[in-house]
């Protein structure tokens, strides 16, 4: 049996000078974290650790195996921009940490925390990236169109909904069938695409981080919603918590400063990807499969951080949306 | 009658022991512990502890005896929620995963109150040693640790005194507990008592083991109610006696340099200090301090010192950031490691 740090230091070639910098454990339930190692002062590997949770330690093998595949593809344009996986190894009785290459700088969150007129600089820098990496993607050149790819089915987030006890109304449940139906065809998702995941340095050089939910089949502008509902909340100044209902309207159904840029941001990359026509079905598909994937994060005493307040959203969205059908701002 | 030293040695000279009735008996030093019920209690018993009223205690102490720890907790966790928090709290551990030394071997937790940092610590090492205060925080550790098949053996000792064998030990652990040791040794100055109690755990230490030592810093910012420490020692004293404290200013705490330099005098050949966040008892971040750089990696990449030491940020040069919260932090975690020799 190792501890973390042995494990770390086996991954890292059995060197005896490493300083490991621990954290992110905030809640009593979870045993995961995030690890720095340096090597005199200079950061050689950023790792993931989780112990005693199935679901946390395949998350990340799961993160290893994606990045492993897009580093064995075509080179992404932006040499780095995708941390390298460096290895996994296990510790104690039950955890698992997976190391990858580090990144430095500063998170968009960070940057962006508590200062809006920062909102138009971060959208451009994360869904720039966003469109060049979808590019990338499906090997597109110059004005190459993007190729089809198949769409996500609701039937797998609404099943997961139902599980854990989350009762939807039936006409609720209709409306999302049909927001589904009307989907075009997919691409590729990095999945957990926030102001939190990218750190960045400076320029134009980004950092993209957590790729635990990638996916190839999945729901095309899934990112891009993701990336402007956390970082629009963060522009303006709020919390996740029981309000966030009413923030994603003024997000994307008010006409206000911060809204407009999201809506402009979310065409670009709908442009990319080859969508047209209504971007509400997107919406709504993402809430769905948000609030589906909070179950990964089940605490051990199976309450489930943020369901309600995704359910909320969801509904919240969906209400908003039979009012003003496609005449909406996101359309 | 069961056999209650296994396990254990005698506190003084490290020699077997064995049982006679209610005595434990060393061959050189006669009787040395009592068996009260399933537990040996070696010496006098400490201050008892401030968690629960003596009364709630004593039937919190009875209920895990007849029922179990579960039944216990859940009585506990309708009664004192807060205090229920605080003993399923496995985050006071989190210190674990920055422990540099291997897993495996025998480790030692000096006061382990509740018992969370033992049930951690259990995972790691072959065997664990849980020194409890008083016989209630035994009894309670005794139900806690009883599925885990003698691999935490329990007993009610009073740290430097510790019933395991010399240059034993992979790991030492004394969490927050050096200011309280020096209330146990009237007759000993403070300083004195701590720099013993440290001695004593290099000594258990075997060759390479490590001491994790956790304290609240003389000079933290905010200080907090307590600004006696900040006062010069002799003067702290004086106000301690003429406040009612007869035995003067006993809950001693040091500086970063303070610390170390203790721990240099108690043997230690390598310390590596790091800074819990937000708080020694419960860290969510462990952050180095011997360089500069993870914590100027943590102050940009992960989150601030807290609210209140938000000014470490505006500091302009790293090595003066690092200097600036090694002196105002307001507590540390030190991982002290005996020399291989």
């Amino acid at each position: 049996m190792r501890t973390l740090a042995e494990a770390v230091n086996k991954l890292l070639g059995d060197r005896r000078d490493l300083a490991l910098l621990v954290a992110g454990m905030p809640e009593p339930g979870i045993r995961a974290g995030l690890l720095v190692a340096y090597r005199r002062g200079t950061p050689v590997a950023v790792g993931k650790f989780a112990q005693a949770d199935r679901r946390q330690t395949l998350r990340l093998q799961k993160e290893q195996d994606y990045l492993g595949m897009l580093w064995r593809g075509v080179p992404f344009p932006t040499v780095g921009a995708i941390p390298r996986a460096m290895g996994a190894g296990k510790y104690g009785a039950d955890g698992r940490v997976a190391l990858q290459s580090p990144a430095r700088g500063t998170t968009l969150a960070r940057w962006l925390a508590g200062r809006p007129r920062r909102w138009e600089r971060v959208l451009d820098l994360g869904l720039g990236w966003l469109c060049r990496f979808q590019r990338w993607q499906q090997g597109l050149e110059g004005d190459e169109r993007p190729r089809p790819v198949k769409v996500e089915e609701p039937s797998a987030a609404l099943g997961l909904l139902a599980g854990a006890g989350v009762r939807l109304k039936g006409s609720i449940l209709t409306a999302i069938v049909d927001c589904y139906r009307a989907l075009p065809e997919g691409a590729s998702q990095h999945g957990d695409f926030s102001p939190g995941s990218v750190v960045w340095a400076g320029g134009k050089k980004l950092w993209v981080l957590d790729w635990e939910g990638y996916g190839q089949t999945a729901q095309p502008l899934h990112d891009a919603f993701h990336f402007c509902t956390a970082g629009g909340l963060a522009a303006l100044g709020m919390q996740w918590g029981s309000g966030n209902a009413e923030l994603l309207l003024r997000l994307y159904f008010r006409s206000e400063a911060v809204s407009r840029l999201a809506g402009a941001g979310i065409r670009r990359v709908a442009d990319t990807v080859g969508v047209s026509g209504s971007l509400y079905p997107h919406l709504v598909a993402y809430l769905t499969r948000r609030a589906a994937r909070s179950l990964d994060f089940a605490r051990e005493d199976g309450t489930v951080p943020y369901l309600q307040d995704w359910v909320a959203m969801l509904e919240a969205v969906l209400e908003q949306g039979r009012m003003v059908a496609d005449g909406n701002r996101v359309s | 009658m069961m056999d209650l030293t296994q396990g254990w040695r005698c506190p003084q000279c490290g020699g077997e022991l064995t049982q006679s009735g209610q005595y434990v008996l060393c061959s050189q030093h006669d009787k040395v512990a009592q068996a009260q019920g399933n537990l040996l209690v070696f010496g006098t018993q400490a201050r008892p502890a401030q968690d629960l009223p003596p009364e709630e205690m004593a039937a919190l102490c009875e209920r895990a005896e007849t029922a179990g720890w579960p039944a216990a907790m859940a009585e506990l966790a309708e009664r004192q929620p807060q205090v229920h928090e605080q003993v399923t709290d496995r985050r006071q551990a989190n210190w674990l995963y920055a422990y540099p030394g291997p897993a495996g071997g025998q480790a030692l937790e000096v006061d382990a109150a509740w018992g969370v940092v033992s049930q951690a610590l259990a995972d790691l090492f072959g065997s664990v040693y849980a020194l409890a205060g008083t016989p209630e925080q035994a009894c309670l550790l005794a139900a806690r640790f009883a599925a885990s098949a003698g691999k935490v053996k329990v007993a009610v000792a009073v740290f430097p005194q510790a019933p395991v064998a010399r240059a034993s030990l992979a790991l030492v652990v004394m969490n927050g507990v050096l200011p309280g040791l020096a209330w146990e040794r009237p007759e000993r100055r403070p300083a004195q008592a701590h720099l013993a109690c440290l001695r004593r755990a290099h000594e258990l230490l075997r060759p390479g083991g490590w001491l994790y030592l956790a304290g609240e810093n003389r000079c933290g910012y905010p200080a907090g109610a307590d600004g006696l420490r900040l006062l010069p020692r002799g003067l702290a004293d004086r106000v301690c006696r003429r406040g009612g404290e007869a035995a003067g200013n006993r809950g001693r705490t040091y500086s970063y340099w303070g610390y170390r330099r203790l721990l240099r005098q108690a043997g230690f050949a390598r310390l590596l200090s790091y800074l819990p966040l937000p708080r020694w008892q419960a860290p969510e971040a462990m952050v180095p301090l011997w360089r500069a750089e993870p914590l100027d990696h943590h102050l940009t990449a992960f989150a601030s010192l807290g609210g209140k030491a938000a000014w470490v940020r505006r500091v302009p040069l790293a090595p003066l950031r690092l200097a600036a919260v090694r002196l105002l932090a307001a507590h540390f975690g030190i991982f002290a490691q005996k020399g291989e020799g």
